[in-house]
């Protein structure tokens, strides 16, 4: 299910929310338990089976790791553990990206390649793999305790505002929670209006911006298309002018992010709805100076998930040799580009972004320094934007294409009136970008997201948000059903 | 902080109500909300099954499905067109309006017909539209005589498109790369003329006049002729019947025109664009149209088969006073203004046709491409042959695909692909040929004008000649 659709907002939104506010606080768990279940197996019927059995399996292997006496069985029992986890992300997300390369390369030696039957992914899988990975580690390195009841740890994985997209909640920032949590009147009001910014971020900027870059780009997934559809794609890549593919390219790099960040939101609204506090995604990362920066602050749970959990145990920058440093640094964000998709843009998103972070440690950050704000906002916003057309589109070849477009030099006269829904909204996204380079943005910010309002400023906000809500659906219905970019991840 | 419990308490509350309230009011009906304008294809609740629940297809339809019903939604999506109205200038229409010169309005396939006629919007290579419009006009042709013989006239009636009229707000052609192809309205013109079949074509008649009129012979925002322009219309054509007939009728009395509050459907395309607050329009003018009775006037029934352009006349035109009954079978298929019937389906033509005095054809210059919607053809049949005849025929064409081999096997192909037993096949394809390509399969279509009439067309003719 998705949060922009109307199942999600007409009727399982209130009708949860009502049952959920009604149920005594001491099985309000069980109720939040249920409709996860719910949300998931409405979404994905053919994975709830393998989900719960999972997380039970994962439950009972951390209860018993963390009874033994032993190191060595403690730690057999911690890899066993996080095997469960990341194979069943490996065997869902890479088995048939390993083996259609496994066949390729059995392929150019003469071999005879295995025979497969493609798998589907279940939805969510990264997400609730990494949250249980944090679950056994937490409880393996002590930090927590571990879960008393099946029901607390399942609803830790799969609670259903942060299961399909994140944000990525470690146990250690939300084991109490679980446990004992409280939701005034007013969190569930600001919750709601948090809500409702998502959804508008969603609905009313990155869809719109969507519409024009599936246009010329084809669908976001790549796999569902047929060779005609994909050489139909490559050929308009190969005819765009560099007007067109720059105004692609720019329009992807918003649309991807209020699309992910509409979607934090919604999770984190719905979450403070419920009395929980979830971690930020988002910290405007379009304002960032470089691109070290920029990791920082886009999907924050993500690169604190990589830095505590793969990073670290590489060893970090605590090593030997600089060059080791390097790599572990390269290696990560080579990891993190693989995991947002089984497939070699992905590959090679992530192997860019390695190298520029390497070259910020080693060059670009002194640059930048020189350049002086503003400009090395621009400068690293720029790579950004380049770097976006590996993830963008899903083949190397195209992507390749596409970059030789952007810089063919061949401009086509740009016409507002071509398309000034598209222009205006990209104008919007960009505003609310690079918002908070100013003092006052960033006041701005502080009083909308973090700031408990007043009884006037609820009323202010309750009734804008209303009204938002109510234009949201209106775009929804007017214009039809977009998923999230995130959910394939 | 009292206060402010008490606000946030209050607020919630009502954010408890209103989120029930699309809900409540999807399931109850009420309250009543004006409901958005155009044809939508009516989505049905998906079935839900094992199957269709774990492929996901009744998720997707169920999203389809409430995108279509859930409470308030008009507003909802008013209040976005009017949005996008009012900053970018478009709404979803889903292409069924194109916005010329001057804020006016008209339908694409206007446009397209205009520049580059008619042969791109029906999908079909301008000799096989050709041949389409030349077999229907010899059929109308054909039934002309025949009903002749009943004493009902047959008449078709050319309505204008807007383009033709109003061709100065036309937005600019943007695709000069397509050749001009042919075009109905012409095109029928010609072979109505050398067939002498009766027809009305109100384009010339509409251009001599729009120059000398004070009112505007289509509205800015519609695409139908205007009620006015209609009223004027439907004068000429009652005198056409009374003239073919030898009949008097009561008159029509067109009062003096005035600029009136807007009627529909004189903003029928704005209305698609379902926005909050009504467009500015160029003013429309009215007349009061009454039936001023007759000496000896006779009250004649007409069967009106057509496009939404008949419309303005039968909802203006006090068309009781005139007409003793005026049945209207939209497209040959909805029938209004009959109490018997709802569907032509439903209707035993023969005899309704030769109960008749009139029978009017009209349509538009796009809709001319689907000229009679398959009327004539099976007003043909039904007054040649009988049910039984054409079931000997059936059989016999049956008989004649089982001993051709390459038809047989072309069948069984069919067959395959659409997952049919050969033998239902074999009677679908024989069903089809003799009751849609009645030149090549039934022998009194052989003649110029067929001879032969079914028992009820018979029973008829015996008993106006007694």
């Amino acid at each position: 299910m998705v949060f922009s659709s109307n199942v999600f907002l007409l009727y399982f939104m209130p009708i949860f929310f009502l049952v959920y506010f009604l149920t005594p606080k001491k099985i309000r768990n069980y109720t939040l338990l249920l409709a996860s279940l719910l949300f998931y197996a409405y979404g994905a019927p053919e994975f709830i089976i393998q989900l719960i059995l999972s997380t039970i399996a994962n439950f009972f292997l951390v209860r018993w790791m963390c009874k033994v006496e032993k190191p060595r069985v403690k730690k057999l029992l911690c890899g066993i553990s996080i095997a469960i986890s990341i194979g069943l992300l490996f065997y869902f997300k890479y088995g048939n990206f390993t083996m259609q390369n496994v066949n390729t390369v059995l392929g150019w030696t003469g071999f005879q390649g295995f025979t497969w039957t493609k798998i589907l992914l279940p939805i969510g899988i990264s997400f609730f793999s990494f949250q249980s990975v944090t679950y056994t580690l937490d409880t393996y390195r002590k930090v927590n305790e571990p879960m008393d009841k099946l029901s607390d740890y399942m609803l830790y994985i799969v609670m259903f505002p942060q299961l399909i997209a994140g944000p990525i909640v470690r146990y250690c920032d939300i084991a109490d929670q679980i446990r004992n949590r409280e939701s005034s009147y007013a969190d569930r009001l600001q919750g709601f209006y948090r809500f409702v910014i998502g959804l508008c971020k969603k609905i009313l900027i990155a869809d719109v911006i969507g519409f024009q870059v599936d246009k010329v780009l084809g669908p976001s997934n790549y796999d569902v298309l047929t060779s005609t559809e994909l050489a139909d794609i490559a050929s308009k890549i190969g005819a765009l002018d560099s007007t067109t593919a720059w105004i692609t390219i720019f329009a992807f790099t918003f649309q991807i992010y209020f699309d992910f960040a509409g979607y934090s939101d919604m999770a984190i609204g719905l979450g403070r709805m419920m009395g929980f506090k979830f971690p930020e995604n988002f910290d405007n990362p379009y304002v960032s100076t470089t691109i070290s920066e920029f990791w920082r602050r886009w999907h924050q749970t993500f690169s604190v998930f990589i830095k505590n959990y793969l990073y670290f145990p590489l060893g970090g920058s605590r090593v030997k040799t600089e060059a080791r440093k390097y790599f572990n640094l390269w290696f990560c964000f080579l990891v993190s580009g693989l995991w947002h998709g089984a497939a070699w843009n992905f590959v090679v998103y992530g192997a860019l972004q390695g190298i520029f972070i390497c070259a910020d440690k080693l060059f670009l950050k002194k640059f930048n320094e020189r350049l002086g704000k503003i400009p090395s906002v621009f400068f690293t916003f720029l790579i950004i934007v380049l770097t976006r057309c590996f993830f963008r589109i899903e083949r190397i070849d195209l992507s390749w294409l596409f970059i030789k477009r952007l810089f063919a030099f061949d401009f086509a006269p740009f016409h507002f009136g071509d398309n000034p829904h598209l222009y205006v909204t990209m104008l919007v996204a960009a505003f609310f970008s690079f918002f908070t380079l100013s003092k006052f943005g960033l006041k701005v910010q502080e009083k909308v997201y973090f700031t408990d309002y007043n009884p006037r400023q609820h009323i202010v906000a309750f009734i804008v948000s209303v009204f938002a809500f109510v234009f949201c659906l209106g775009a929804l219905n007017a214009t039809g059903f977009s998923p999230f970019i995130y959910f394939r991840f | 902080m009292m206060k402010k419990h008490r606000t946030t308490l209050v607020l919630f509350c009502l954010l408890a109500v209103l989120a029930f309230a699309p809900m409540l009011q999807e399931h109850l009906g009420f309250p009543r909300v004006k409901s958005l304008a155009g044809v939508t294809n009516e989505v049905p609740f998906p079935k839900l099954t094992s199957t269709t629940y774990r492929n996901g297809q009744f998720q997707r339809s169920l999203e389809k499905y409430l995108q279509h019903h859930y409470g308030y939604r008009p507003i909802t999506v008013r209040l976005y067109n009017q949005y996008l109205w009012d900053f970018y200038n478009k709404t979803f229409t889903k292409g069924s309006i194109t916005v010329g010169k001057e804020g006016w309005l008209y339908e694409p396939w206007f446009v397209e017909d205009y520049y580059h006629g008619g042969t791109y919007t029906q999908k079909k290579d301008s000799l096989s539209l050709i041949q389409d419009m030349k077999r229907e006009a010899f059929r109308i042709y054909q039934l002309q005589h025949i009903l002749e013989q009943y004493g009902v006239t047959l008449f078709v009636c050319q309505a204008p498109g807007k383009d033709m009229i109003y061709p100065e707000y036309l937005p600019d052609d943007t695709v000069t790369t397509r050749p001009k192809k042919v075009s109905a309205r012409t095109f029928y013109d010609e072979q109505f003329n050398l067939l002498g079949i009766n027809h009305i074509n109100t384009e010339q008649w509409f251009l001599q006049m729009k120059d000398t009129v004070d009112f505007l012979l289509f509205p800015q925002k519609g695409t139908h002729w205007s009620n006015i322009a209609a009223a004027y219309v439907a004068d000429s054509l009652f005198r056409y019947v009374e003239a073919k007939q030898g009949i008097r009728m009561n008159r029509l009395s067109i009062g003096e025109p005035t600029i009136g509050k807007f009627k529909k459907p004189d903003y029928d395309l704005e209305e698609l664009y379902n926005l909050c607050r009504p467009l500015k329009k160029l003013p429309q003018h009215y007349a009061k149209l009454n039936a001023i009775p007759v000496a000896d006037a006779v009250k004649p029934k007409m069967i009106t088969v057509g496009d939404s352009y008949f419309w303005n006349i039968c909802a203006f035109v006090p068309m009781d006073s005139l007409f003793e009954s005026h049945p209207y079978w939209y497209y040959n298929s909805t029938i209004y203004f009959d109490s018997c019937h709802k569907t032509t389906k439903e209707v035993d033509l023969a005899k309704e046709l030769l109960s008749a005095d009139a029978v009017m054809l009209i349509y538009c210059s796009t809709q001319l491409y689907n000229m009679s919607n398959d009327f004539c053809r099976q007003a043909l049949v039904a007054l040649c042959y009988d049910k039984e005849e054409l079931n000997e025929i059936q059989t016999e064409v049956e008989r004649k695909i089982r001993s051709n081999n390459k038809w047989l096997k072309n069948i069984e192909q069919r067959a395959d692909r659409y997952q049919m037993t050969l033998d239902s096949a074999i009677v679908h394809e024989a069903n089809f040929a003799v009751t849609h390509d009645i030149e090549s399969f039934l022998p009194a279509f052989k003649d110029s004008i067929p001879t032969k009439r079914s028992s009820e067309a018979h029973r008829h003719k015996t008993s106006i000649d007694n």
